[in-house]
């Protein structure tokens, strides 16, 4: 009787969790979208096709379409070969000033989107550092040559290399120094090792990190939009302009399959590189990697050139936009500065007025419950399905986890928000539309799939033993995923929860629709203050807030990475904390084999 | 003590164990022994409770154990890569165990330090990290955690293949005398025949799931049942059909034609030519290489196009050979091992 | 180890943080409960609009919570919430969107006190009623056109005029209010109701014109911005945004009044259907749009009210400038049937 059941059917802490996961997709995941397709899709009792005529028959759609998936494949090579080569300059060589280099490509973490944009607009733009430098030199270069398809890459690539800042960067870890080492012995060049050693090493989170550089670029939004020129714009603004519009709602969808089809078609084939690969290094003592000095001098005049010019070109933005955030409107949106331009007005805009913070307070409220709701939830998930890999269970389990990433954010917020507003006997028979929760659920299922991906990789790189040890020494499925399993994750959580906490912070789409009228978060407020049709002097505001996102984005990183939270910690208790010490860069699963 | 009955382990479409029948005393020193992948790790990790069989019974004591999960099944084992909790010191490793059975303090702590004096560990050891240990402490280690627990069945798989040979050699010795003073049934799997020869008190042989020969080490090796555990244990010459047919024709010779035969490398004689045969097969041959280990003598002798490698031990009576020598060949009938033809060419 | 340790360590940093989640917002009375708090929909209350508002309403006893989002955001949330109203009263959104609010019923009926000193026929007469309106505007950099000397004397001579030709700025955008407007008056004037979305072909035509000889709005970089700059010379504003603009960034523009007139954007109020607070929302209504309270407005924020006994007490020069153009004569639910269409249109076939 009993070994008919599948093997997680018997275990309770898998039923538990499944059916929570159930419950959890089914009302949050499934039925909004369904819903919302339905609303799209059923017209007049029919199956609509009239979006995907109008869709084939729009040059426009097609040439946005073909740039948004080129522009992710583009990405998918760009951003790893700039992310490979920061890690390796901060992490794996031996070069000059390693640790400010990492600050200063770290600084890609700690903002994003429009004010992104103008950051390099500085540079870059027609009124640009770089530009006046270059207009100079060789008068014929236009003045608004940084645009189109190479600025968008260019750009985007930059920005887009934090993952495997954080990622990469710790799975450096799981190279042994003896096996770096004894293959110079053999003969092999630095470049061999690099190569043959080094990089295989590597490519399992490689792989994870390409899935989101490739959603990055399937989804590019503020970038095409004001770099990409006429010649070279993506298909997320229009889907945008079509999801706000409830008549052309079913284009919108419409466009979400295909993007669909293109992310599920990355997902299969990186899941089956992963599956190649076996990622648990075996459980040799490894002698930690200690930098690699680069023996050829030209070599490493080459390395240490890149490195820093790398570090310019990082740095030059995010310095800009705090500097021209204490400048007045008109500095900022002509890129000049006179002895005049400097204010602390903005500030005292930003900060003084009274009801200034409650908007700041209410983000970071939803962003801190949101970010540790779902890295918790998942935790369990995960666990469930890396416990039976095998089984169609955990298979159904993942693709109905990925939704998010499929459907538009904004669709799925609309699914949400139109299935909600009336009882649902999922959720108990109540309204949400219009409370404080729905914000929070919104939020929760937006990180889901990130969570997921990068919780699982953690959960692999788990050597299997370990569990299995665990259990013949009598501990319960509970007892070693709390005593055992947790510990070897939680660096890894706690980075995923750091990274998802700053991304909420400064959201809109989400809240426009859904915030709950007292408590409305920051990204509201910024684009209130901001949107053209009021106060001219309010890209100033857009800078000083971007400048103290900065900050909490910076403090947020400092704790979990910086071994920030260690240091208070240490402050505390002084006793207790003496006894472990070393690098605070968690997060590859593999550090942990 | 331990019963597989009819076992049958499938992974998808692949089947790992065809129908494994096997039975372990109590006490013994049981060996999985086979070239990878041949469903020795399988096996023992469906005794663990970490797959899960398609059909068949797994008996402990005569109990079915087959549905049982295995945090009650109360075995204890060791893994090639150690398996410790990464994020505990070593006394938290070996103390895990105790503290999932709630046992009080004081005894968690005596017994810590009981078998961590056992395995060599000093105490100094147990409040390190375990990442602070090397390979073959951290494999005390895990036997100390495993041991703690006193159960009654030990599983080591491969226990031993991750660290040196000096150090390997030592820790066979020291599990095997932990095996007999705590009396635990074991069972242990390698591909390392040496391990199992020397530490053995029975050996199943497998080949893809499939169990070639159970019996001691002696008769696995002497009277290897088939051609497989003939050629997988130990080093053997393959002989061509003229000899065989040569041998067969010896007075009370009790080798056939037609058979696949072989011999032990150690079994051939290497004699000056022209020297009485004993009731051997002679052959003439010249010596191409000698290389000297001490307590033998390992030589490559060419036959016609064919090359032979003979084992001498080492003697005081007998003369030692070099390269360029004219020797002769010996090989006694009953020292003949004969096998169907029936699997695949087995390379001699 | 350390790392687990952060992570424990920010958890009480951070439950602490979810902790002030509970606390009252600054705003609002005493919670969300409150039925004696409206809350109101509008994308007119920001520029400190919102905070006079709440202080006069506070004086007249009214507690008022705004959600404060652009145009189309409010419509779509309107709609969405329709099943379970959580707004009280929208005001600020102009025509087409009350006309799309209204086919969709999400508002209700009420006739407020003032609706005999308005021009009814401002909004649909029965729903929403007019407050405040605002003409859109082509509008020249002075430097270039002294005085408007030079610059077009209406929208088409934009992409017919050669020397035009990339020096006005096109939106990219399609969902801002103002934008719509512009669109609006520019197809409106070529209505063929055999013709695709209620346009004729030519009109087709001539919006992509428009949109090919433009000079394509940059993303976080203002009109005023780039005609400073001198990457383009004219573009579209309305009333209000022209006069903070040009102190702001110092320039002078001058905006073009062509014959056919412009859309004026009328702002409206209505109430939403299915409010909990139905009587407090129309007496909020009734003070709102009263004369007393639309001329102050009108003094603070430089607006011309619709309530005509307001006229007299309200900023003239506004009024003034406002009355110097003249209306262009669209019918608006013919355009807030089709605008959606349009929109979809010009993104899938125009733009490029």
């Amino acid at each position: 009787m009993i070994r008919r059941l599948p093997a997680w059917a018997r275990s309770p802490m898998a039923v538990i969790t499944l059916a929570v996961t159930a419950w959890f997709s089914l009302a949050f995941l499934v039925l909004p979208n369904l819903q919302l397709l339905a609303e799209v899709f059923l017209a007049d009792g029919g199956l609509s096709t009239r979006a995907w005529g109008r869709l084939l028959g729009s040059e426009r759609a097609m040439s946005s379409l073909r740039n948004s998936v080129l522009l992710a494949l583009t990405l998918s090579v760009t951003v790893n070969v700039v992310g490979v080569f920061v890690v390796l300059a901060t992490r794996y060589f031996a070069l000059r000033g390693r640790r400010i280099l990492w600050l200063g490509y770290a600084t890609s973490l700690i903002y994003g989107g429009i004010v992104m944009v103008a950051g390099y607009d500085f540079v870059y733009g027609s009124s640009g550092i770089l530009t006046r430098l270059l207009t100079t030199v060789l008068p014929f270069v236009p003045e608004d040559w940084f645009v189109g398809y190479p600025a968008v890459v260019f750009v985007m690539t930059f920005a887009s290399t934090g993952n495997h800042l954080l990622f990469l960067n710790a799975s450096m870890a799981r190279i042994d120094q003896q096996t770096v080492e004894s293959a110079r012995q053999m003969g092999a060049s630095q470049w061999t090792v690099l190569r043959r050693v080094v990089l295989p090493t590597l490519l399992p989170t490689i792989f994870a990190v390409t899935v989101l550089t490739f959603l990055g670029g399937l989804g590019a939004l503020a970038v095409p939009e004001v770099l990409g020129g006429r010649d070279f714009q993506t298909i997320a603004p229009m889907m945008l302009t079509f999801a706000n519009t409830p008549s052309s709602r079913d284009l919108a969808a419409a466009l979400a399959i295909i993007l669909a089809l293109f992310t599920i078609a990355m997902l299969l084939i990186l899941n089956r590189l992963e599956r190649g690969g076996t990622y648990f290094s075996v459980a040799k003592v490894s002698t930690q990697l200690t930098p690699q000095k680069i023996g050829n001098p030209v070599a490493n005049a080459v390395m240490h050139v890149i490195a820093y010019a790398l570090l310019v070109v990082y740095v030059l933005p995010p310095a800009l936009i705090v500097l021209f955030s204490f400048t007045d409107a008109r500095s900022i949106s002509t890129g000049t500065l006179r002895a005049d331009s400097f204010t602390l007005e903005n500030y005292a805009t930003a900060l003084l007025e009274p009801t200034a913070r409650w908007p700041f307070v209410v983000s970071i409220s939803y962003s801190a419950v949101a970010a540790l709701v779902v890295i918790l939830g998942l935790l369990f998930v995960v666990r469930l399905v890396t416990r039976f890999p095998r089984s169609r269970m955990s298979t159904i389990v993942e693709y109905v986890l990925h939704i998010p990433w499929v459907m538009p954010g904004t669709m799925m917020v609309l699914g949400l928000l139109l299935l909600f507003s009336t009882p649902q006997g999922v959720v108990g028979g109540r309204v949400l539309s219009g409370t404080v929760g729905i914000l929070a659920v919104a939020y929760v299922v937006g990180k889901i799939p990130f969570t997921f991906r990068l919780l699982k990789a953690a959960f692999l790189g788990i050597n299997r033993n370990v569990e299995e040890a665990a259990s013949l020494l009598g501990a319960s499925q509970l007892y070693t995923f709390r005593r055992v399993i947790l510990p070897l994750v939680l660096p890894t959580a706690a980075a995923i929860t750091a990274l998802n906490f700053n991304s909420m912070l400064d959201d809109y789409d989400t809240a426009v629709f859904l915030a709950h009228p007292f408590y409305q978060p920051l990204g509201i407020f910024i684009r209130n203050a901001t949107s053209g049709e009021t106060n001219a002097d309010a890209s100033a505001l857009v800078f000083v807030y971007s400048v103290i996102l900065m900050v909490i984005a910076t403090i947020t990183l400092w704790l979990i990475y910086g071994g920030g939270a260690a240091r208070i910690l240490r402050l505390l208790s002084p006793r207790r904390a003496r006894r472990r010490s070393g690098d605070a860069l968690p997060l590859d699963p593999a550090d942990q084999a | 003590m331990i019963t597989f009955e009819n076992v049958t382990v499938r992974f998808g479409d692949f089947t790992a164990l065809p129908d494994l029948s096997l039975h372990v005393e109590e006490g013994e020193f049981f060996t999985l022994l086979g070239p990878s992948g041949c469903g020795k790790s399988t096996a023992l990790r469906t005794l663990a409770g970490f797959n899960d069989p398609a059909s068949g019974r797994l008996l402990v004591d005569g109990r079915d154990v087959t549905a049982l999960p295995s945090d009650r099944r109360g075995i204890g084992m060791v893994f090639q890569n150690y398996a410790l909790f990464p994020s505990m010191s070593v006394r938290e490793n070996i103390a895990f165990g105790l503290k999932v059975a709630k046992r009080p303090k004081d005894e968690v702590h005596e017994r810590v330090h009981e078998i961590a004096e056992q395995v060599a560990l000093t105490p100094a050891q147990l409040d390190k990290g375990v990442a602070e240990l090397s390979g073959g402490q951290q494999q005390r280690v895990a036997i100390a955690r495993a041991l703690v627990l006193r159960p009654r069945i030990l599983l080591l798989d491969e226990p031993l293949s991750n660290l040196d040979a000096k150090l390997r050699n030592q820790l066979r010795v020291q599990l095997k005398e932990l095996q007999q003073q705590f009396g635990i049934t074991s069972i242990y799997v390698t591909h390392d025949q040496d391990e199992a020869m020397s530490m053995s008190d029975r050996i199943a042989v497998l080949d893809h799931g499939r169990i070639e020969q159970v019996g001691t080490p002696r008769e696995v090796y002497e009277r290897s049942a088939t051609e497989f555990v003939c050629t997988f244990i130990g080093s053997v010459h393959r002989l061509g059909e003229q000899a065989v047919s040569r041998l067969s024709q010896l007075p009370g010779s009790p080798v056939a034609e037609g058979l696949r035969s072989y011999v032990r490398v150690e079994r051939l004689t290497l004699r000056e030519r022209h020297r009485p045969n004993d009731g051997r097969l002679v052959v003439d041959g010249v010596v191409d290489r000698a290389d000297y280990h001490g307590y033998f003598t390992q030589y490559a002798v060419r036959l016609g196009d064919r090359s032979v490698s003979v084992r001498v031990p080492w003697s005081a009576t007998e003369s030692a050979f070099a390269a360029g020598d004219e020797v002769a060949i010996g090989v006694a009938p009953e020292d003949v091992l004969q096998y169907e033809r029936s699997g695949p060419e087995a390379g001699a | 180890m350390i790392t687990r340790r952060s992570l424990l360590a920010s958890v009480p940093a951070v439950a602490g943080l979810g902790a002030l989640a509970a606390c009252t917002p600054p705003q609002s009375g005493s919670g969300d409960g409150d039925s004696e708090t409206l809350t109101i929909y509008s994308n007119s209350v920001s520029d400190g609009r919102g905070e006079w508002l709440q202080e006069k309403a506070a004086e007249a006893g009214f507690t008022l919570q705004f959600v404060d989002l652009g145009g189309g955001d409010i419509q779509n949330r309107l709609l969405a919430e329709a099943a379970n109203p959580i707004a009280d009263v929208v005001f600020g959104l102009n025509n087409v969107y009350f006309e799309k609010l209204r086919a969709a019923e999400v508002l209700e009926a009420y006739s407020p006190s003032w609706s005999g000193e308005v021009d009814a026929s401002l909004g649909d007469g029965e729903q929403f009623w007019p407050i405040v309106r605002e003409p859109i505007m082509l509008i020249t950099n002075d430097e270039v056109f002294p005085g408007g000397e030079g610059a077009p004397a209406d929208w088409p001579e934009l992409w017919t005029v050669p020397e035009f030709e990339g020096r006005y700025e096109v939106p990219t955008a399609l969902g801002g209010a103002t934008t719509q407007m512009v669109l609006s008056g520019i197809l409106a004037r070529f209505r063929d109701d055999a013709g695709e979305h209620g346009i004729s072909a030519d009109g087709w035509a001539q919006i992509g014109e428009f949109f090919a000889k433009g000079s394509p709005a940059v993303e976080g970089t203002d009109l005023f911005a780039r005609m400073a700059e001198g990457e383009v010379d004219m573009g579209q504003m309305w009333l209000a945004g022209k006069f903070s603009r040009e102190e702001e960034y110092g320039i002078t523009t001058t905006a073009i009044s062509p014959e056919i007139g412009v859309p004026y954007a009328v702002q409206h109020v209505a109430k939403v259907a299915g409010t909990k607070n139905a009587e407090a929302a129309e007496a909020f209504i009734d003070w709102f749009g009263g004369a007393e309270l639309q001329a102050a407005w009108s003094n603070e924020f430089f607006t011309a009210p619709t309530n005509e006994v307001a006229l007299q007490d309200a900023d003239q020069d506004a009024v003034e400038l406002t009355d110097s153009f003249t209306p262009q004569d669209i019918d608006w639910t013919f355009v807030a049937e089709n605008l959606d269409g349009w929109i979809e249109k010009i993104e899938l076939d125009v733009l490029g």
